[in-house]
């Protein structure tokens, strides 16, 4: 029961960011012209959906840290209970945008299933570890911490559109396969346990 | 009996030091009251004893096993508190059905027909937003969460906080119902110190960090007095007792007395002794330390 209470959460902005998708979608199908193909909008839906999936659970996870977090701690959870409930709120959340960007990226763009599924897992955990990052500083912080939320999300944002650039400048796509993951795993690692240490240290108000 | 004991508690926020190495027992089956000025450290003391706050120095334990990070101790304790209904807490955004909903998710001994009854009685609307709520309200939800937890040790801070005095007497009378029904540990915080001193067993009177007296209420008020009358009167009455908060107007003296076992205000001498409230001794105790 507790801890479907953070699978739940996850489960709950998942469809939040899969909703949005899916309003997306149908109003470009019901507003686009006769040229373009069903191929067409699925690819369109699918960089719409890959950006969703990149800033939403960011700013869910920013939520989470100032709602869920010392509320759970509030009724006497563990704080390392909160951290595992954390991982599995964020499994959770990627789990279905994750299936639905593969189902997307296989139906628009043709790309191998294999190949679509490492990116939008290594994109998941980049931005999912980079938005715990980005929570865990404001309770760790407190207030003024917007600036430097800013700047983390600027860092992140350049050093991942550096890590895709450079390799397709250099026609080195197929490199992304093996960077990408191992970026994405390196960056949410080190960022939960950034996150160990600050909820660790958390001090409900 | 479970014991909850504090050894040498010490917080410090940055340069400033909350609690200075603060040592409590709390045995079960008595409601304790925990007073003390603004910022004397009450709520950090609650919150570090139920694993809200990491310590700076001291331990917390229960039953001989440590409370900070031990679900099997935090099992047994519920520090309800005053809820921080701001922008950044996010709170607002909740509905009362879903925030007990939560509580009943972590709470392990949650008594949801107790709860439900409850909010009938406070006559609080499940599907109103925190935001939403006045400040009674918010403290009918923390009493609501205090009483339903059915934690063995239950920390209430600031519990009667914005209520009025209707719904400040129905808290009384559940508190002492689920305390004859259960006997469970209560320990409330409160400024309102004469409504709760008839449900208190015990006052912890806390100063600057540091508890200042520990005792069962009816010995400490049956040895407190006020003493008054001409200085020269008063300082010959209580020579050599135990004084505290002195105040002089004129010729005119008075003083507070904290009796010790066998002493007594000398009878020789012509002076007015009165008995003297909780409220009136921690003001003249906390006033003395100032």
């Amino acid at each position: 029961m507790r801890r479907f209470h953070w699978i739940k959460e996850g489960l709950v902005q998942a469809a939040v960011i899969l909703s949005a998708a899916a309003v997306y979608t149908l109003f470009l199908f019901m507003t686009g012209d006769s040229t373009k193909s069903l191929h067409d909008y699925f690819e369109m839906a699918t960089i719409y959906l890959v950006g969703m999936a990149v800033i939403m659970p960011a700013i869910f996870n920013i939520y989470t840290y100032t709602q869920t977090v010392p509320l759970t701690l509030s009724f006497g959870v563990t704080r390392k209970e909160v951290w595992l409930g954390l991982q599995l709120y964020r499994i959770a959340m990627l789990l279905p945008v994750m299936g639905a960007n593969v189902l997307l990226f296989v139906l628009g763009s043709r790309v191998d299933i294999l190949v679509s599924l490492v990116l939008t897992l290594a994109g998941g955990l980049y931005f999912s570890g980079i938005g715990g990052f980005s929570g865990a500083l404001t309770v760790k912080l407190g207030r003024g911490t917007l600036l430097m939320i800013a700047l983390v999300w600027i860092v992140s944002l350049a050093l991942a559109a550096v890590l895709v650039v450079i390799p397709v400048v250099n026609k080195k796509v197929d490199i992304l396969i093996y960077i990408l993951p191992l970026v994405g795993t390196l960056v949410y690692t080190l960022c939960t346990c950034f996150e160990k240490k600050a909820i660790k240290a958390l001090c409900v108000k | 009996m479970s014991v909850l004991k504090c050894e040498k508690l010490v917080k410090t926020y940055g340069q400033h030091r909350v609690l200075q190495g603060l040592d409590l027992t709390l045995e079960s089956g008595k409601i304790y009251g925990l007073i003390g000025r603004n910022g004397a450290g009450k709520t950090t003391l609650l919150s570090m004893m139920s694993n809200q706050n990491p310590l700076t120095g001291g331990t917390v334990t229960l039953d001989g096993e440590p409370v900070w990070e031990n679900p099997k101790a935090l099992h047994r304790i519920c520090f309800a508190r005053e809820l921080n209904i701001s922008a950044e807490s996010g709170l607002s955004k909740y509905t009362v059905k879903r925030y007990l909903q939560t509580a009943a998710t972590f709470l392990p001994h949650w008594d949801r027909e107790m709860a439900d009854r409850l909010i009938r009685d406070f006559d609080l609307d499940p599907k109103k937003k925190l935001g939403k709520l006045s400040k009674g309200m918010l403290s009918m939800l923390t009493i609501t969460v205090a009483l339903a937890s059915k934690a063995e040790f239950t920390f209430l801070d600031e519990p009667v906080a914005g209520l009025d005095v209707v719904a400040r007497e129905q808290f009384y009378k559940l508190l002492l119902d689920e305390y004859t029904d259960t006997g469970r540990t209560f320990v409330i915080s409160t400024h309102i110190i004469e409504e709760a001193a008839d449900v208190m067993e015990e006052v912890i009177i806390l100063n600057r960090g540091k508890i200042l007296l520990m005792e069962n209420i009816q010995a400490l008020t049956s040895r407190a007095c006020h003493v008054t009358g001409l200085a020269e009167e008063v300082d010959r009455a209580v020579g050599g007792l135990d004084c505290h908060g002195t105040e002089v107007l004129g010729r005119s003296k008075a003083v507070t007395v904290l009796l010790r076992e066998g002493e007594a205000v000398s009878k020789n001498c012509d002076v007015t002794v009165q008995p003297l409230s909780l409220q009136k001794l921690f003001v003249a105790l906390c006033q003395e330390e100032a």
